[in-house]
């Protein structure tokens, strides 16, 4: 059945929002993509991207394809999104100093320089990012958002994939989407706080 | 007209004015408004910050504090998203301004125009940013209104009715600067439009100002003017005199509109003091001087060098209740204004301000409540922006440029990436100029070597470098720079001056004056050159040579305060204290903050046996931190005639001092067994 | 803030007079920026002066003119 609303996965890169297109898709989600990026050591199954949303404002052609289907837009760039249509919006959560290991390991792979700023700067501007997309998103009546924490996803996701369903539509398969979650593609994890 | 209960103070900013443009007007009885004002109150010098830009100078008039704690360090800055840059936000401004002081202590300030004040603050009062100010008429419609640049957001569609268009200005408005207007070809030269452009935007501001001063109840009204810069840097060159690189004609049409400029400044000035009473404090100030004789730069190189066209001193005028009349100011600068202010108003000068209060403006004496700081306290009323928005652009550009490096974000285009980077080091290397002589100078090492790790070869950075290391007191680091990098270097004669700061700082003054001398016979003529071989030739006793040193750089630079301190010292050797004694008023008067010249001073009044004068000065010295020990001696000695007590505790200090400390370390430490010898402790 | 301010003109005092006398410029032939109506009439820079006082005035000119 064609849903009225398109499914937006964001959050920061490396928060998480490719495992959550996988379980989208698991679930019977179809995702808009370009299968343009190919997997690699930092997404052994993939990246699930479409490079037209990269270009924010200068490109939003692809909106036109994308009702019913779930799509990966980046923190940054869902304020350049039009708010003359419905979206919702899985909005990953992770703990940002795993998120800056992460997004460093991937460089590192890639041959790339980090940002020239230490890891508390760099988490600083993040967090400020996502304060304001975060308020952005509250005054926007035509997106609902469920945020997601990775780390709940990991240990209970059952549970995630519940709630996340439900705020979908419930057609998705739970199962299928639980299944998808394997813990060995969760390599740069912090000990778990000591209760 | 409502009115806010408690004291008022109308601040008026007048960009790159300068008396020596309006002391002739006064005196030809052409700027009548600004006469009366100084008949009633104070006028003074008002020394600028390095390096000259007003972004970051109007940024501290309004906070009190150097560009190192209020984050604002020049013009432009990237975008939140990178994809390239705009004007300087005040979501970049590190501190609080005095406007959110006023706020946070329930006083309302009405603010016009103020340089970075885009996004406008919910202050408690009223915002109208500069970008409101620069967005061009014809491109707004009713949805397009800047709205996020007035505060509160319902005035945004009124002001923008305020607005003057250059279209609007009839001849009449022109030929007061411009009497020859009917002969200009207006499709050749575009020069009467520029005119017509400026005198439409300050227009506005008065227009706007004049509004909100009677319609909205205020504490503070300030007011910022950028005519009288933005005409200088077009028509500054056809003031007369004629420079040789002005042609004839364009001299002929254009010689009356600094003038004309000025004396429109002094008209609205009238009109806005019609619509303050006796009670309202009024404070005109400038951010700088503008060259307007004959150290202008030549025409057309003055375009590619605007900073070069700025003098150290812009002006400061004050009248008001409790304001001495008639009298002069002496060593401000611009970063008092806030703290002034604050003291007016009855509120305390936070310790972390860099400025002091005018305290002797005042006829009855005031002794202004400190606090540590206004940061941090009273926050949710202070009119500022959340914390989210509010954020250093250079880390925001250096995190998107990781998200685009993750393949993220699309990449903006090579040369928007281009005009970033080089917008971040160029606000770095403003913030690193604004630290250089300052308490805070070792701050700036890091922040050279990253430019460096930049660009290995960047002659400017390595010579200021080494000048850093060389205040610090790293001499073998600075001379491995200098030996390393000289070879290689263009700018033989900067070379030579930093070899000689080393010399100097090795205690070889000969060395140093050789280095001087190679660096004067390259072609330097800087009166900070003269200055360095006036002090190499104090230091090898050479006092005839000093003097002319001393005098050559006055020539250049009549308002030179370290020339003027160096013959201060050259008269005190000469057994001339009474002309020491007037050179060394003339330096602190345009510096106040130069403690070597305060300490002149009192050497030279106490030659002079006026023991109290000399006893102010060398205070001043001790209290700036200069020679502890050589000025508690002076004092214990003057003052032990007039007061045994106070000479007594200077005796005191000065024993003290020179006692070898007792290290708590050694207090803490375990002894050795008895049989090794214990650490002696000295007494 | 209004921006049809009915507060006349503000007084012609005798520092007004001179700062008008001082600054006020025949209109040259042949110029076509605009004219001036009248040399009684308070000079045009000064109205730019007088603030949003003088902008009332400058607009309600521009409406007699037509």
């Amino acid at each position: 059945m064609q849903k009225n609303f398109i499914t937006i996965v964001s959050g920061l890169p490396r928060s998480g929002t490719s495992l959550m297109m996988q379980m989208l898709q698991a679930g019977g989600m179809e995702l808009l993509t370009d299968g343009r990026r190919s997997p690699d050591e930092n997404n052994p199954r993939g990246y699930f991207e479409l490079e037209a949303v990269k270009h924010g404002r200068n490109d939003l052609s692809w909106l036109a394809q994308a009702d019913g289907k779930a799509v990966k837009v980046i923190h940054l760039l869902l304020t350049n999104l039009p708010t003359d249509r419905k979206y919702r919006v899985v909005f990953m959560n992770r703990d940002l100093q795993e998120v800056i290991k992460s997004q460093r390991a991937m460089l590192k792979q890639q041959g790339q320089a980090s940002a020239a700023l230490a890891d508390s700067a760099l988490a600083g501007v993040f967090e400020k990012q996502l304060a304001t997309v975060r308020h952005w998103l509250a005054e926007q009546s035509d997106f609902s958002v469920l945020y997601v924490n990775h780390r709940e996803v990991i240990d209970h996701p059952f549970m995630a994939a519940e709630q996340i369903n439900a705020v979908l539509g419930g057609d998705l398969s739970v199962n299928n989407m639980a299944a998808v979650v394997a813990p060995l593609l969760y390599r740069q994890r912090n000990p778990a706080p000591a209760k | 007209m409502p009115q806010a209960p408690g004291k008022k103070i109308l601040l008026i900013g007048w960009d790159a004015a300068d008396w020596e443009v309006i002391d002739p007007l006064l005196q030809a009885g052409q700027m009548p408004a600004l006469a009366q004002m100084i008949k009633g109150g104070l006028r003074g010098n008002l020394a600028t910050l390095q390096p000259v830009l007003s972004p970051m100078l109007w940024t501290s008039i309004a906070t009190g504090k150097r560009a190192e704690k209020h984050g604002i360090y020049g013009f432009t800055e990237p975008l939140p998203d990178a994809s390239g840059i705009g004007p300087v936000r005040s979501t970049s401004r590190k501190c609080k301004a005095v406007w959110n002081i006023l706020s946070q202590s329930g006083l309302k300030s009405n603010i016009i125009g103020w340089f970075a004040s885009s996004p406008a603050e919910p202050i408690n009062g009223v915002m109208i940013s500069d970008q409101f100010l620069h967005r061009p008429i014809q491109n707004d419609s009713a949805g397009e209104i800047l709205t996020n640049a007035v505060h509160p957001r319902a005035l945004a569609k009124p002001a923008a009715d305020l607005r003057v268009s250059t279209e609007s200005l009839v001849a009449g408005d022109l030929l007061p600067f411009i009497p020859k207007l009917a002969e200009i070809d207006l499709k050749q030269d575009d020069r009467p439009l520029k005119l017509a452009r400026r005198l439409a935007r300050t227009a506005t501001v008065q227009a706007m100002a004049t509004a909100l001063i009677q319609s909205e109840p205020w504490n503070l009204m300030g007011v910022y003017f950028d005519g009288i810069d933005q005409f200088a840097h077009e028509f500054m060159p056809y003031h007369p005199p004629r420079m040789d690189s002005v042609p004839e004609r364009d001299f002929e049409l254009y010689q009356d509109v600094m003038r004309g400029c000025y004396r429109f400044h002094d008209m609205m000035l009238h009109t806005l003091l019609q619509y303050v009473d006796e009670e309202t404090t009024v404070m005109l100030i400038s951010d700088h001087g503008y060259e307007s004789g004959r150290r202008r730069p030549p025409l057309n190189q003055g375009k590619e060098d605007p900073e070069g066209c700025h003098r150290p001193f812009g002006i400061v005028c004050l009248k008001g209740p409790n304001i001495k009349k008639d009298d002069r100011l002496y060593g401000a600068s611009i970063l008092d204004v806030t703290p002034t202010i604050l003291t007016l108003l009855g509120l305390p000068v936070g310790s972390d301000m860099d400025g002091r209060p005018w305290l002797e403006a005042f006829e009855k004496p005031v002794k202004p409540e400190r606090i540590f700081s206004w940061e941090g306290v009273g926050d949710e009323a202070a009119g500022l922006h959340t914390e989210h928005t509010r954020q250093d652009p250079a880390e925001a550009a250096a995190a998107i440029e990781q998200l685009v490096a993750l393949g993220y974000i699309a990449p903006p285009s090579e040369d928007a990436r281009k005009t970033v980077q080089d917008t971040i080091r160029y606000n770095k290397t403003n913030l690193i100029r604004s630290l250089l002589g300052t308490p805070q100078e070792a701050k700036a090492i890091p922040l050279l070597e990253e430019l460096l790790t930049e660009k290995q070869d960047n002659e400017w950075c390595l010579l200021t470098l080494a000048r850093c290391q060389i205040r610090q007191g790293k001499l073998p680091e600075a001379r491995s720079v200098l030996e390393k990098s000289a070879p290689a270097m263009q700018q033989e004669g900067q070379v030579q001056l930093v070899f000689a700061e080393l010399a100097f700082a090795e205690e070889k003054p000969a060395d140093a004056l050789k280095y001087l001398q190679a660096a004067e016979r390259s072609g330097g003529s800087h009166p900070a050159l003269f200055n360095q071989i006036g002090r190499a030739y104090l230091v090898l006793k050479r006092w005839d040579e000093a003097g002319s040193a001393f005098q050559k750089s006055l020539e250049i630079e009549p308002d030179n305060p370290a020339a003027l301190d160096g013959l201060a010292r050259v008269h005190l050797e000469n057994g001339e204290p009474d002309l020491a004694v007037e050179k060394s008023l003339q330096a602190v008067g345009l510096i106040h903050y130069f403690p070597e010249a305060h300490y002149h001073l009192g050497l030279g009044l106490e030659r002079l046996d006026k023991a109290s004068e000399a006893i102010l000065a060398y205070e001043t010295a001790l209290n700036m931190g200069y020679r502890k020990n050589l000025l508690h001696s002076h004092l214990a000695k003057l003052y032990r005639p007039i007061n045994p007590q106070k000479a007594a505790r200077h005796q005191k200090l000065l024993i003290n001092s020179q006692r070898p400390r007792i290290y708590r370390a050694d207090i803490n430490s375990k002894f050795p067994a008895p049989e090794s010898s214990a650490p002696k402790i000295q007494a | 803030m209004d921006s049809h301010n009915q507060k006349q003109p503000a007084p012609t005092n005798s520092v007004n007079a001179e700062i008008q006398g001082c600054l006020y410029a025949k209109t040259p032939p042949g110029i076509t920026v605009g004219v001036l109506t009248s040399p009684t009439e308070v000079s045009p820079l000064s109205l730019l002066a007088a603030g949003i006082v003088g902008l009332a005035e400058r607009c309600a000119r521009r409406g007699r003119k037509q």
